[in-house]
């Protein structure tokens, strides 16, 4: 395998830092919204600032770190070079765009033609994403079980993002047959267990692994996630669509939920397959995150078994579920993946060229590690605090909760960007 | 002086081949290198050795081509068959041009020596118990620490993507053997320009 004249495979420096910086600005935006306006967050589910917070989360934290960490990783997992930086970049103005006007349009119960034109850039956004990745996975030599799982992931993604645009015409000009609340649950489960679920499980059968020197373990549960999810998926959407939504529910959805379990199993084999004995911060937040998964699937499942009916208590309890889901899973996991990746990326970029010329900082001295414990901790604790006082309905318990999870992201936020700070240190004493 | 390909052939052609398969040895996972080495050092003048390998060895390039060998590939469906030769020495009337087989010219031995490569001139390194980054930062420390004309062999748990375009900004060039699912052996040499 050799590989061409001046084969600069990762991505430019400023790409990938210009996705993660906006993704760790929308988490801060998205927290702060939810202090200012934490009366909203119980009750129906469909209230305005919810959504503009589930999608300032999704569309912002989430999708932008998801878009810059694929952008980094193609060329390390699947050993090939994105095709296109320039259409990287017109990606990232449409997305930006889009998530703005849609978050505006969300949080003042707008739904004219404005969300239709944020529906539309994002489309517009994903579009573009899609050819550049299918251009650069073409050139790829490898067909693997994370390619597998990325390509699934991108055909979700192409599927949640047209419903949500049908589903924002359908707010002003009602076409679509069938319930819009019920597709509405079909945009979410396919956009987080289909496109986020996608991605995470494909991604993390490689980077997992390759941080805990893992070997020899088997990758038959990863395949069996593979079939149950999108069986699962497809299964509850198609239901759901065909208006068969009761009898779908109950077979798919615990479906989902056991693809998510076996996947939690398959992280389990690869971590007692270590070389690396003790799990360091990226993995803790990465077990808490999945535990945290784990508690969502199974109270969500037997929520679904045992509801009682009562309207109201299916709207808090889903607000519970979707703020366990995007705080506790996916959030604690980026944020973990975060103080990995990006530290490296300054590393790579600033002082790897000096190696053996002067004295180079080590990756741990780039970020203070007493903070991210703490941060770890707090926000943690924060979402203990918050999930409780959404359960329990109480308004004060909620909203210390959000609080401490804004200092524990404010944490965060400092210790990951003051890592940019550290090219103009370019004396390293001691 | 400069020959055409088929002055090359045919010299080659005309010329004692040591040929040396090492295809074998590398489907074991046995790097050949060491035994690549040991028989340029056992060459005599006007000698050729005939490599044959299913990838193009261009580490190998290098390292010979410093010690004033040049090479001439031909590739057959994914089977190279590299030609070793000392330069100058198999050109027609070049008087220190070929020698009668099996006779080594004295004269000759202290010119030889001056380009046999030393065994101690590999470098080797296992990073395959090391997390990422560090094994790239081993490596990055050790290129420094090498001469010109010093291998480096990495024991590699995994293929080095972003590796590559590192040393290539530092004047070096690596070729990774995929051993198995979890062991590359990554070749790392200095570029001749």
């Amino acid at each position: 395998m050799v590989p061409g004249l001046a084969t600069k495979m990762s991505p430019s420096f400023k790409l990938v830092s210009t996705y993660f910086i906006s993704a760790i600005f929308s988490l801060l935006a998205a927290v702060v919204m939810m202090i200012v306006d934490h009366t909203s967050l119980k009750g129906h589910h469909f209230s305005p600032v919810a959504l503009a917070v589930t999608h300032l989360m999704v569309l912002g934290w989430i999708a932008l770190t998801i878009f810059g960490a694929l952008f980094q990783l193609i060329a390390i997992i699947l050993k090939v070079k994105l095709w296109s930086e320039k259409l990287a970049f017109i990606q990232y103005a449409f997305h930006m765009a889009g998530m703005i006007l849609l978050v505006y349009s969300f949080y003042n119960f707008n739904f004219t033609a404005i969300m239709v034109v944020a529906g539309s850039f994002l489309m517009v956004a994903v579009l573009i994403f899609l050819v550049n990745l299918g251009v650069t996975l073409a050139q790829g030599e490898k067909r693997n079980l994370t390619g597998i799982f990325l390509v699934a992931s991108n055909v979700y993604l192409f599927f949640t993002v047209l419903l949500g645009l049908l589903l924002a015409i359908n707010l002003g000009h009602p076409f679509l047959p069938g319930d819009h609340l019920k597709l509405l649950t079909v945009h979410a489960h396919l956009g987080i267990a289909g496109w986020i679920g996608m991605v995470i499980a494909g991604v993390s059968m490689k980077l997992i692994p390759m941080f805990t020197l893992s070997h020899g373990y088997s990758v038959k549960p990863a395949w069996l996630v593979f079939i149950f999810l999108n069986s699962g998926i497809l299964g509850f959407s198609l239901a759901r669509i065909a208006g068969f939504s009761d009898a779908g529910d109950y077979i798919f959805v615990p479906l989902i939920a056991l693809a998510f379990l076996i996947f939690f199993y398959q992280i389990l084999l690869i971590l007692k397959k270590r070389m690396k004995k003790n799990l360091d911060l990226g993995i803790k937040f990465s077990v808490f995150a999945y535990t945290a998964l784990v508690t969502a699937l199974l109270g969500g499942v037997s929520f679904l078994f045992i509801s009682n009916g009562d309207a109201s208590e299916e709207m808090n309890l889903t607000l519970v579920y979707g703020f366990v889901v995007i705080f506790g899973f996916i959030s604690q996991l980026i944020m973990g993946q975060m103080y990995k990746i990006i530290p490296f990326l300054i590393w790579f970029h600033y002082y790897s060229s000096k190696v053996g010329l002067k004295k180079v900082p080590l990756l741990k001295d780039l970020y203070n590690r007493d903070i991210s414990k703490a941060q770890y901790y707090i926000t943690n604790l924060a979402i203990f605090v918050t999930t409780g006082g959404m359960l329990l309905n109480h308004e004060t318990v909620l909203l210390s909760g959000l609080i401490v999870y804004f200092a524990g992201a404010i944490l965060f936020s400092y210790n990951i960007l003051s890592t940019y700070n550290r090219r103009s240190d370019d004396t390293v004493t001691g | 002086m400069i020959m055409n390909d088929n002055e090359i052939k045919s010299m080659i052609e005309s010329a004692n081949q040591v040929v040396l398969d090492v295809r074998p040895s590398l489907a074991q996972g046995v790097d050949p290198f060491h035994l690549i080495m040991g028989e340029i050092a056992k060459l005599q003048d006007g000698d050729v050795l005939h490599l044959i390998v299913g990838f193009e060895p261009k580490p190998l390039y290098n390292v010979l081509g410093s010690r004033g060998y040049e090479h001439y590939t031909e590739e057959t469906d994914n089977v190279y068959n590299v030609y070793f030769f000392k330069a100058g020495s198999l050109a027609p009337g070049n008087p220190e041009g070929a020698t009668p087989k099996g006779q080594a010219r004295n004269g000759e031995q202290a010119t030889r020596n001056e380009f046999a490569p030393l065994p101690d001139k590999v470098v080797e390194i296992d990073v395959r118990g090391m997390e990422p980054p560090e094994p790239m930062m081993v490596i990055l420390e050790k290129i420094h620490e090498i001469d010109e004309d010093t291998v480096l062999l990495v024991h590699h748990h995994r293929e080095p993507m972003m590796l590559y375009e590192k040393l290539e900004e530092l004047g070096w060039e690596a070729v990774a053997n995929r051993i198995d699912e979890n062991y590359y052996k990554v070749v790392i040499t200095r570029k001749v320009n």
